[in-house]
Order: C-alpha cells, then structure tokens, then sequence
C-alpha cells in the first residue's frame, strides 16, 4: 500500500513538470473529476556522500580482476568500462621489480593499459627528426685508442700461440668503443 | 685515455694481443643543470688488465686503473713474466713458477715492500758472445733506486691539468692499487695452487679488490636507489 502512494505520487509530480494535469487525481475525487493540485514534496537533499560518489575501494580492487577485455567490448558493443580506482601498488609496480623484469615480457596489464598511447604521442614526426640536424647518440661509438685489438679473446690466444707474445686482456664495466665507459 | 696514449699503445701492439672484453654495463648519470649545462659520466666504472698465456692462463693481474708512465712500467713487467714463465716445460712447472713469483711479491708487501721487479739481464757464454737473456726478481735496493728515478721523471714531465692522464688521483689510485689490490690479487690467485682462467678470477676480482660486484642487478646503485624511497613501508 505504502508502494502504491509513493508511485503516485511519483507520477503526479511527473505530471507537474510536463504540464499534463489531465492526469493528475486524487483517489476518491476522480467522480468528479475535480482538477486538484498534488500536495508540494519536501525536497530532499541529494545524497552525495562520498560512498556514492566514488565506488569502495574493495569493489574496485576486485574489479581490475575482472574487467571485460577489449575483444568483449568489441563483441558486445557496450562502453569502455569505467577506470577503477586504484591504489599506487596496482597502477605501479615497484622499482625493483621493474629492474628485475627488464627484457622480460612480463609487464603487468594494469602498466600495458596506462601505457596506451597513440603513436604520434609517442614518437617524434619522421620530418622533425630529419630537419633537426646530425642526431648525436646518448653514448656515442668511438675509436678504442690506439691499440689493434682482437676480437674477441679466443682470436687473441690464436695469435698468441703463432706470436709468442702474452695475451693482454681488458675487463672493464661497459664498453670501451663507446664514449662513456 | 690509457690507450689513447702513444708509447702505450705501441708498447701493446708490439708486445702483446691484445684483447678487451666488457663484463658488465655501467651506469652513466646525466646531470642538466638547467642553464644549457649538462654534465654526463659513469659511476663505478672498473677495469683489470690480466696477462695470460696462449692457453688462455692467467700470469698475473692489474686491477683498477693506472697513471701512464706506472701502467708501462707494469705492462713490462707482465712480459717479462711471461717470457719467465713460458720456458717451462709443462703446465705443472709453469705452475709452480708462477706460485713462487706469487709468494715472493705477496711476502714483499706484506713486509710493507714494494712489489719485486722482473729485470732481464744478458746471458754471455764462455767466449764472451752473447746467449740469450735470463730474468731475475730484483732486490729491494734496484728497486728504489729506480724509483727515485721514476719519481724523478714524474716532477719533471710537463704537466696538463686538462689532462685526466696527469690527474693528481691517479697517482694516488696507482699506490693504492699496488700496495693494497695487488697483494689481495697475489695471495688469491696462490690459494689456487694451479692456473686459472680470468673467467674463474673475474667475479671475486670485481667484488672483492674492485667492490664491484658483477652479480649485483642494482650495478651497485642500490643504496642510492632505495636508501630513501619513501613508500618502501607501503609497498
């Protein structure tokens, strides 16, 4: 019953707001057909908690999980969904573990998505890098002095067993045809 | 800068093959200081300079860097051990050569000694014609001596302050290198009593003589990296 006055009342204040007034009665009048003005609602103020605004961060956490993938999207046709609010563990991953991955193919998807970005964002136009000049490289070849050195130490043991001379080899960190070693 | 240096590199090309091989990357820092200034360089860069012989053995080590004119005096002394050493008649005297010239050079730095040098003398017969050379460890005496006059040659050679060949570190480096690295270097390669090849040395050499350890993902960044990162406790 409760139900049943507040649809009405719903609907009669549909009625106001498009002006329709034919449709608006009260039970118990309508023989009469006596036009009558809905009673005013008091005006609630809109619920605008911070619950309702942003959605728990529970909810969020477990729906990176199981967010539809894009062939989904694609297939259903339905809207990209709505970016979940996530902690600084879920959008980066710490820096040791993005040493440790390096040349490994293990990206996390959350990283794989914050990472798409159209081409153009990414890479300077083919014309601006010509017309900008000589490019210098961050660690640019150079010439490893004077000395003739083998290839590798396998050459220089072959050499050594022809020549009688002592193999001299160079440990370094880094590379020593290069600028910065 | 070391091969960059003339008498350096034809001492090499004439004397030795010679071979270099990275063991590691090293990092490089970049440094913009916002007023079209930008400073680039390496951090804890490191090198060694083994001897071997064909078979690929190790004779003895240089770790670190070193000034020009003492880089040359040592680069002479790796020939001359291995002209010493390579008239054995098999690996085993090789071996037991070799772990003498160890022990004798680790015993004179640990008498707070200079390292002994190798000198090689002219050997005549009885008819006066000459035979050949032998090679000596020379007493402690020859060797100040020509310290001095090594010492000598360095107050005296033009210097260039632009030139990091002549920086006042290396001189300072070169010591530390000799007196404290290399006995390290001699004691270690005689606790393995047999040839070594410089793949069986290098990790200990970088990380116990060159505190740079080859195995360390950080490239020996890592206190710079996470001393203070604050969201350590968080993550």
């Amino acid at each position: 019953m409760k139900t049943l006055q507040v649809l009405t009342m719903m609907l009669a204040a549909l009625a106001v707001a498009v002006g329709d007034t034919n449709v608006t009665t009260i039970p118990g009048k309508q023989e009469t057909g006596e036009r009558v003005t809905p009673p005013a609602r008091p005006i609630q103020p809109a619920d605008l908690t911070k619950m309702r605004i942003e959605r728990p961060l529970e909810k969020a956490l477990s729906d990176v999980n199981k967010s539809p993938t894009q062939s989904d999207t694609l297939a259903t046709g339905s809207r990209q969904p709505e970016r979940a609010d996530v902690g600084k563990r879920i959008i980066e991953f710490d820096l040791e573990s993005a040493i440790a991955s390096a040349g490994e193919d293990s990206v996390p998807d959350t990283a794989l998505a914050e990472s798409d970005l159209p081409k153009l964002a990414i890479e300077a136009p083919v014309e601006q890098i010509l017309s900008s000049g000589p490019h210098r490289p961050d660690n640019p070849h150079v010439l490893p002095g004077l000395v003739n050195w083998h290839a590798d130490i396998e050459s220089a043991c072959r050499a050594s067993e022809h020549s009688g001379k002592p193999v001299l080899l160079f440990h370094l960190l880094g590379q020593l045809d290069q600028e910065f070693t | 800068m070391l091969f960059s240096n003339e008498n350096i590199a034809t001492y090499i090309n004439f004397n030795f093959e010679p071979v270099w091989v990275s063991v590691r990357p090293v990092p490089r820092v970049t440094i913009d200081f916002g007023n079209d200034v930008i400073v680039k360089r390496t951090l804890h860069g490191n090198v060694a300079t083994y001897a071997c012989t064909a078979e690929g053995k190790v004779l003895d080590i240089l770790p670190g860097i070193y000034e020009p004119v003492a880089y040359l005096d040592r680069l002479e002394q790796l020939r001359l051990l291995h002209k010493w050493i390579a008239g054995a008649r098999d690996e085993a005297t090789m071996a037991g050569l070799l772990m003498g010239y160890h022990q004798r050079q680790l015993d004179s730095l640990e008498s707070n000694q200079p390292h002994l040098k190798l000198a090689e003398y002219p050997m005549a017969s009885i008819t006066g014609a000459e035979q050949g050379t032998r090679i000596v460890l020379e007493p402690a005496r020859r060797i100040a001596a020509r310290r001095a006059a090594a010492h000598t040659e360095r107050a005296t050679a033009p210097g260039d302050s632009r030139d990091l060949a002549n920086w006042e570190a290396l001189f300072i480096d070169t010591s530390v290198n000799e007196q404290i690295r290399r006995r390290d270097i001699h004691r270690h390669l005689l606790e393995q009593q047999v040839l070594v090849t410089p793949e069986q040395v290098t990790k200990w050499l970088y990380r116990e003589v060159l505190h740079a350890d080859l195995d360390d993902p950080y490239l020996g960044l890592g206190n710079v990296l996470f001393d203070n990162y604050p969201f350590a406790n968080r993550d």
